[in-house]
């Protein structure tokens, strides 16, 4: 199957500000009244599209959509459009990358008070413990050592041997800097491609991230050879 | 660590995402992202939105049009003495940019309940339409779909004389493309 690459941007770190879009630019001009009420209604159009694609992203039926659709137009009107003052305000990103990111939370806020919170921790965390393991393989964790959860069937030495392992685990990872510490959560614990993480880091194909990862678990190896938690090579 | 402890605000996020934090600031927030798993559901589904909307999938196309007759009804809501249909431009599907002529009833007219009849102009072959009428309030009363250009409504769709209800008509094409009238006024007698 053909594997799409995420758009490539180079890291620039450039301090560039952002073109507000037009219709937003009008919106926030426009004094109130029937020129608002128009300039508004010439915004949705402009990117209702992509609140609809939000609003769609988080699932259900039609209904469903819609009701989170006018959430999300509810609360970027609020308050005399607040929420958009504030991007014009800022004005570093993309307008339709801080479109998605804002509306991305509104939905969440909003499902969050129709029904609680969904994802169940269990879940997650039994995730988080299957990945951290295949992390562990990756360095070189001997296997016997790498139940990383607290189990209470295990014998009170293998636990305390996983405990240790698990700690050294973290130690060693704390060393690495931020960006590769990212990573590697990225890759080992949200389970996220290679693809779509150098995407979201910048790094121009996956096959760099994949460099920079197996960089990342060559130091966090001889770390935890430095812990005499594996043996060095 | 603590629940409460503040995470990346959606700027931080966006402009981490867009390329636009300078290097200290970016060292900061991809700290924050490495302990906190929220924080980079939130960073990664930005992300996988983005790449997705740069290759849409059809049945977004055909909610368009659903989208941006909501969006009128809504401005109504948000100001009482808004009429919808004069809510400024016509509203088109967003994607497509089709625009559905209707023929009847038109906007503002009022008709006997028993010569009502929704009727458009054909947008092109294999077209399916879709008809909806709106209370005042924005809530649907009544749908039907059809790949006519008339549609006489059943006793099912009661209206009550002298009020004020909304009517429109998305199309959605062969190839999954759509239009749509835009809200209508319209009333019986
Ligand atoms: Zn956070």
């Amino acid at each position: 199957m053909h594997e799409s690459f995420p758009t490539c941007r180079t890291q620039s770190f450039g301090l560039m500000t952002s073109t507000i879009p037009a219709s937003l630019s009008s919106l926030l001009a426009s004094g109130g009244g029937a020129s608002q009420e128009e300039a508004w209604a010439a915004f949705l159009a402009a990117h209702s599209r992509l609140l609809l694609f939000v609003a769609r992203s988080f699932g259900g039926d039609h209904d469903a959509v819609m009701d989170r659709y006018v959430a999300l137009i509810e609360h970027l009107s609020r308050d005399d459009y607040r929420r958009l003052r504030a991007f014009a305000d800022d004005g570093r990103s993309e307008f339709s990358t801080w479109l998605v990111v804002v509306a991305q939370r509104i939905c969440l806020d909003h499902r969050r008070a129709r029904y609680g919170r969904l994802r169940s921790t269990d879940d997650h965390a039994r995730n988080e413990h299957a990945t951290r393991r295949q992390l562990a393989d990756l360095v070189g964790v001997p296997a016997d050592l790498v139940p990383l959860e607290d189990r209470g069937d295990l014998p009170a030495d293998e636990a305390l041997a996983a405990r240790e392992t698990r700690s050294a685990l973290d130690a060693a990872l704390a060393t690495l800097p931020a960006r590769d510490r990212l990573l590697i959560e990225l890759r080992f614990t949200d389970d996220v491609p290679l693809a779509e993480i150098a995407g979201i880091l910048g790094y121009p194909t996956r096959f760099h991230a994949y460099r920079r990862l197996n960089q990342a678990l060559a130091t966090l190896r001889s770390a935890l050879a430095a812990r005499g938690v594996v043996s060095p090579g | 660590m603590s629940q409460e402890t503040s995470h990346l605000s959606s700027e931080a996020l966006a402009a981490f995402l867009s390329r636009r934090v300078g290097a200290p600031e970016a060292a900061a927030i991809e700290a924050h992202l490495a302990g906190c798993p929220s924080c980079r559901a939130e960073l990664t589904a930005a992300h996988r939105t983005g790449a997705r909307r740069e290759r849409p999938k059809r049945v977004a196309t055909r909610m368009a049009a659903a989208a941006a007759v909501l969006a009128v009804v809504a401005i109504g809501l948000r100001s009482p003495r808004a009429d919808p249909t004069s809510a400024g431009p016509v509203f088109r599907g967003p994607e497509s940019g089709g625009v559905v002529s209707t023929v009847a009833p038109s906007a503002g007219a009022r008709v006997a309940r028993d010569e009502l009849r929704f009727a458009w102009a054909g947008a092109g072959p294999d077209y399916l339409y879709r008809v909806l009428v709106l209370d005042s309030a924005g809530a649907e009363l009544w749908r039907a779909e059809s790949s006519d250009t008339v549609v006489t409504p059943g006793a099912d769709l009661r209206l009550v004389p002298e009020v004020a209800y909304t009517w429109y008509v998305d199309a959605l094409g062969p190839s999954g493309d759509s239009a749509s009238s835009g809200p209508i006024s319209f009333g019986v007698r």
